[in-house]
């Protein structure tokens, strides 16, 4: 969707098409899609090589060279070779379970057979059948081309190492491939200009032209049935780079081709002169590069204006959210202030003192509550709580309300940064509020002073919070006969942190309380 | 009005939140010579009745807030003590807070024991 004002954009733009915040990585159908495409590549080059061996067995190369007089063969053993690697591609490209061992067979094979010819035509200057049976070429049949058989070792290759897993041997897998592609585009591109050209040199000799379309589908094949590996997956992505790339690939490989074979045809028939035709050949060069470019700049623009617009829209929605958030926050907190004043003012009117004294700890609480809402107001992101300063603020609170200064009680916090969310600062808050409370109440009894320490530290994983005091040690008080409400809230409290209490009478009460590290802690 | 009981203006726009702060005000014995819900309330009971303190609210309803309140009330002749309740601690709020010369400043949440204590230290001085 587009914002008004922002510049005007191609709709052929798969940004556009999938969003701003399309995929990142190719997507599982797209891999599949590019594995079927394997499939299919591979099962034309062998349906080529198995025509090869049917139609030279039936009517033979000589009758084949009176209908084609320049007619250059598939040898019946690339043909063979050609059957094996695709057989081994399109069994690996499935994914099927039946086909483990089989590939590999197939893929040694040609290895083998690839390499001793290789091996064979460069050191010995002879092919196989010669090293075979002595002779060079027993049935009149023809060997394979050493770039045909350099071509299937690479493709062999491929196979053998496909299971080799690691970002290396996928590097190299989609190098060995490129490699092999790259050699099998010369064959045909130089098929198209000037055969005897090619021939000439010694690596890429005598190659029929079916077994270059067949090794360039093989090569094709090998490439795509892997589409995130290496740079397949720039080829292959769903990123604007990567779309660029398969827009300009075609005109990019077809534009200089046509070009040069254009040229070739008119310095043929003396319509340019060699020099000028190179002249031709380097302008047209140098034109299609820069189509290429403007092109690629032109989408790149596109792309980096939708990218900045959405990251613009971005930043307008979380500022809504923000402000959205604080409200709440702000409105949230003015409400329990709100209840801490409708408590206030009902207990001015009560003349019991325990009615009083219990509204008094429920105002505590609830102003502990406030507290929390406070402080995450404070916060940058409204999303989490400064743990510290909020325990520091209670504390302080605590100190102040039950009048510790006056009752000479040292009160003092040793605390830990450490940031979490609402829902773990609101149990920790009351928590600190019960213990501080109890404490207060009922640990200097009779006492001239004292001391309080409360501390938050992180212990292993974990995070500590201890309440100790040197007073007379704790006594359940039993109200009307019953476990007071503050011992029901701290167990309460623990359980929804899922935390364990410990209390420790050692000169006095020390509680500790143990839970998981708040998942925001820093 | 009588001398020996020293006035405080109260300022809040929420009305049970000003009910809360008089009965603070009233129970530590001083008086309560108004509620005020906008900044032109405020200045105009503040000029009526010279109070010894203000309870002021920050945000208020109306154009004006609390601080701006408070800065056409301080004329430099026997200034009442200016006591902030603001719901935000912002870093610019609290700097016009400052820069105004307040006698305290709470944060709220209050509870009525810190607007009590508060009000003591800075009445009895």
């Amino acid at each position: 969707m587009l914002v008004e004002g922002s510049p005007r954009l191609s709709n052929r733009n798969p940004l556009l098409e999938n969003g701003v915040l399309g995929p990142l990585t190719i997507t599982p159908a797209k891999v599949r899609a590019y594995r079927h495409g394997a499939r299919w590549m591979v099962g034309v080059a062998v349906l080529i090589a198995i025509l090869s061996l049917v139609g030279g067995t039936l009517f033979g190369i000589p009758t084949l060279r009176q209908v084609f007089p320049n007619f250059s063969h598939m040898a019946p053993g690339t043909a063979l070779l050609i059957v094996f690697t695709g057989a081994a591609v399109y069994l690996t490209s499935g994914g099927g379970r039946a086909a483990r061992l089989l590939p590999l067979l197939l893929a040694g094979v040609t290895a083998m057979v690839c390499f001793a010819q290789v091996v064979l035509h460069f050191a010995a200057g002879i092919n196989i059948e010669q090293f075979l049976y002595g002779t060079a070429d027993p049935a009149g049949l023809g060997s394979t081309a050493p770039t045909a058989a350099f071509c299937l070792l690479l493709a062999a290759t491929c196979i053998l190492m496909d299971r080799i897993y690691g970002q290396r041997a996928e590097h190299v897998y989609q190098a060995v491939a490129g490699i092999g592609l790259l050699i099998a585009v010369l064959d045909l591109i130089a098929y198209s200009f000037d055969v005897q050209a090619l021939y000439a040199i010694e690596l890429l000799r005598a190659i029929a032209l079916h077994t270059a379309v067949c090794l360039l589908l093989l090569f094709l094949a090998l490439l795509c049935r892997r589409p995130t590996w290496s740079w397949m997956a720039t080829v292959t992505g769903p990123l604007n780079g990567s779309y660029t790339f398969r827009r300009i690939l075609l005109p990019a490989v077809l534009v200089p081709w046509l070009f040069c074979w254009l040229s070739l045809q008119a310095s043929n028939h003396a319509l340019l002169t060699p020099n000028f035709r190179l002249v031709l050949v380097a302008t047209a060069c140098i034109l299609v590069l820069l189509v290429v470019l403007l092109l690629n700049g032109m989408w790149q623009n596109q792309t980096s204006a939708l990218r900045t617009q959405a990251l613009l829209d971005l930043q307008t929605a979380v500022a809504q959210r923000d402000l959205l958030l604080r409200e709440v926050y702000h409105r949230v907190k003015n409400n329990l202030q709100l209840v801490e004043a409708l408590l206030l003012l009902q207990s001015r009117k009560i003349e019991s003192d325990q009615a009083r004294e219990a509204i008094h700890t429920t105002r505590q609480r609830i102003h502990t509550l406030g507290m929390v809402h406070q402080k995450i107001l404070e916060g940058a992101d409204y999303t989490s709580v400064d743990l510290n300063a909020f325990l520091r603020d209670v504390v302080e609170s605590l100190a102040a309300g039950f009048g510790a200064a006056e009752r000479n009680i040292a009160v003092t916090f040793r605390g830990h940064a450490t940031r979490c969310s609402l829902e773990e600062a609101i149990p920790l808050g009351l928590l600190t509020n019960e213990l501080i409370s109890n404490t207060f109440k009922h640990a200097f009894t009779g006492r001239a002073g004292g001391r309080v320490t409360v501390e938050l530290a992180p212990v292993g994983s974990e995070l500590r919070l201890t309440v100790a005091d040197d007073g007379v040690g704790r006594v359940e008080r039993p109200q009307n006969g019953r476990i007071s409400l503050g011992s029901d809230i701290i167990t309460a409290l623990v359980a929804q942190l899922d935390g364990n209490l410990r209390e420790t009478a050692d000169n006095g009460t020390r509680i500790d309380i143990t839970i998981a590290q708040p998942v925001g802690a820093g | 009005m009588s001398n020996d009981q020293q006035q405080v203006l109260v300022v809040e726009d929420n009305m049970i939140t000003a009910l809360y702060y008089a009965s603070v005000v009233e129970v530590l014995g001083y008086r309560v010579c108004g509620k005020a819900a906008t900044a032109q309330q405020a200045i105009a009971l503040a000029a009526d009745t010279h109070p010894a303190a203000i309870l002021m609210d920050v945000r208020l309803k109306g154009s004006m807030d609390g601080i701006e309140a408070a800065r056409s009330i301080l004329d430099g002749d026997d200034d009442p003590h200016i006591i902030y309740i603001t719901g935000s601690n912002e870093p610019e709020t609290m700097r016009r807070i400052t820069e105004s010369n307040p006698a305290a400043i709470l944060v709220k949440p209050v509870m009525a024991e810190q607007l009590e204590r508060t009000l003591r230290k800075v009445l009895t001085h």
